[in-house]
């Protein structure tokens, strides 16, 4: 098996603009890199510090959903940031990580991602929709500022899990390009972008980013139902994010904001 | 400002413990005053006995009059709307029970919304004397969570 572990001084030289904005470290393996990174943020590691690890015993997605993990066929990170002011401020902050995202792999001659709300990256074909990653920050709060660990995982390739095992079908990044991009390339894109988005989304909030978010949103005038805890919350028309990324569900009673819940498409 | 927005406002204030609230949008500017006494508002709040309903104390009442009636520690109140989660993951151990002696800055519990999972810390040291509201629950910007004394 060929190393997959990610050169810093190589990736470091692929960063363009955002060249010694960020300071990468690569495990082969940890329980956690946004676990690994919290407890480096607690010992004062500054914003930019990025964790990635080939192999991850104890992803998490949201609310303890674990993330499959193996270096051939995903690519994992996390990534420290700081934000001025309090939690208010950072409404809507994993719309905008996905927007990153996205770019990022359109940058890499991705076609056919979207965005499911409020932090899933999706491939669209035209037959069926699947997840090609997912985003999970975590958020302290520090004495003047916001300390945010933004965690990151890309399926490089679909896993090879049987579909019921999952809770959304997978697709991998190969799916969606005609070649994989080397994980430097990749790793280096997705940086760049970070550092564009998380820039902007600290000056201008996700009001700054909800037009480009609301391009690739998967869904948008679809019908869809949201759930909270497996239970149908609302069902209407998807009308995309409000200027702090809530989700806008077009019911009977008018343009109604949602904050949680787990948002799926309703067959018409 | 449309008005289906401004009712949504008045909601809000009306549902929470909240007497005033003001929205700034652009040139806009809105601000809604709860009038009457905190006493009135529908939310009701668990709290052990031994604390004689703090919460319902008018807010304006003079300070002096109010004094006896809060409760023994400080009140540490959500930061955000969102969904109250008292472990890290389903399954796991909560961060901290009634009884529990905590430390400043410790973790007491999770809110989420829109992914973004935001650790509670408490900000000061002492014993949880109550936990108002259950795991998995919808929390308003504002809303009590925890007493500590």
């Amino acid at each position: 098996m060929t190393s997959t572990l990610i050169d810093p001084v190589r990736l470091q030289g692929l960063l363009a603009a955002a060249r010694g904005r960020f300071d990468v470290d690569a495990l082969a393996e940890c329980e956690s890199t946004s676990t690994l990174l919290l407890e480096r943020a607690a010992r004062g590691a500054p914003a930019g510090s990025v964790l990635v690890a080939d192999r991850q015993t104890a992803g998490r997605g949201r609310r303890g959903r674990h993330w499959q993990s193996d270096p051939e066929s995903s690519l994992t990170f996390s990534l420290l940031w700081r934000f001025d002011g309090g939690v208010e401020r950072l409404s809507g902050l994993s719309l905008a990580v996905g927007v990153a995202v996205a770019r990022a792999l359109e940058a890499c001659g991705a076609a056919g991602v979207a965005l499911k709300w409020p932090n899933d990256v999706l491939h669209l074909d035209a037959q069926r929709h699947a997840k090609l990653g997912g985003i999970l920050v975590e958020l302290q709060g520090e004495r003047h500022s916001m300390l945010a660990v933004i965690g990151i995982g890309l399926n490089l390739r679909a896993p090879a899990v049987p579909a019921a095992d999952l809770a959304y079908p997978a697709a991998g990044l190969a799916q969606a390009l005609p070649e994989l991009p080397e994980r430097h390339d990749l790793l280096a894109r997705l940086l760049i972008e970070l550092a564009d988005v998380l820039d902007r989304f600290g000056r201008g909030g996700f009001a700054a980013l909800r037009d480009e978010w609301q391009a690739r949103n998967a869904w948008q005038d679809a019908p869809v139902r949201l759930l909270h805890d497996g239970r149908v919350e609302k069902e209407g028309v998807c009308r995309g994010a409000d200027a702090d990324g809530a989700l806008l569900v077009e019911t009977a009673a008018g343009i109604e904001r949602c904050l949680s819940g787990d948002l799926s498409l309703r067959a018409a | 400002m449309d008005l289906r927005k401004l009712k949504k406002l008045i909601d809000l204030v009306e549902e929470s413990g909240i007497t005033e609230l003001e929205v700034t949008e652009g040139e806009e500017k809105v601000r809604i005053v709860k009038h009457g006494t905190v006493a009135a508002a529908p939310q009701t709040y668990m709290l052990p006995a031994a604390a004689p309903a703090p919460l319902a104390a008018p807010a304006a009442a003079a300070p002096a009059a109010a004094e006896p009636e809060l409760p023994e520690g400080q009140i540490v109140k959500a930061p955000m709307v969102g969904t109250f989660y008292r472990a890290a993951s389903p399954g796991a151990e909560p961060f901290i029970e009634v009884g529990a002696t905590v430390k400043e800055g410790q973790t007491l519990c999770i809110i989420e919304a829109m992914k973004l999972l935001n650790e509670i810390e408490s900000d000061c040291a002492g014993v949880v004397k109550a936990i108002l509201v259950e795991n998995g629950q919808p929390v308003e910007y504002g809303e009590p969570l925890f007493i500590i004394g």
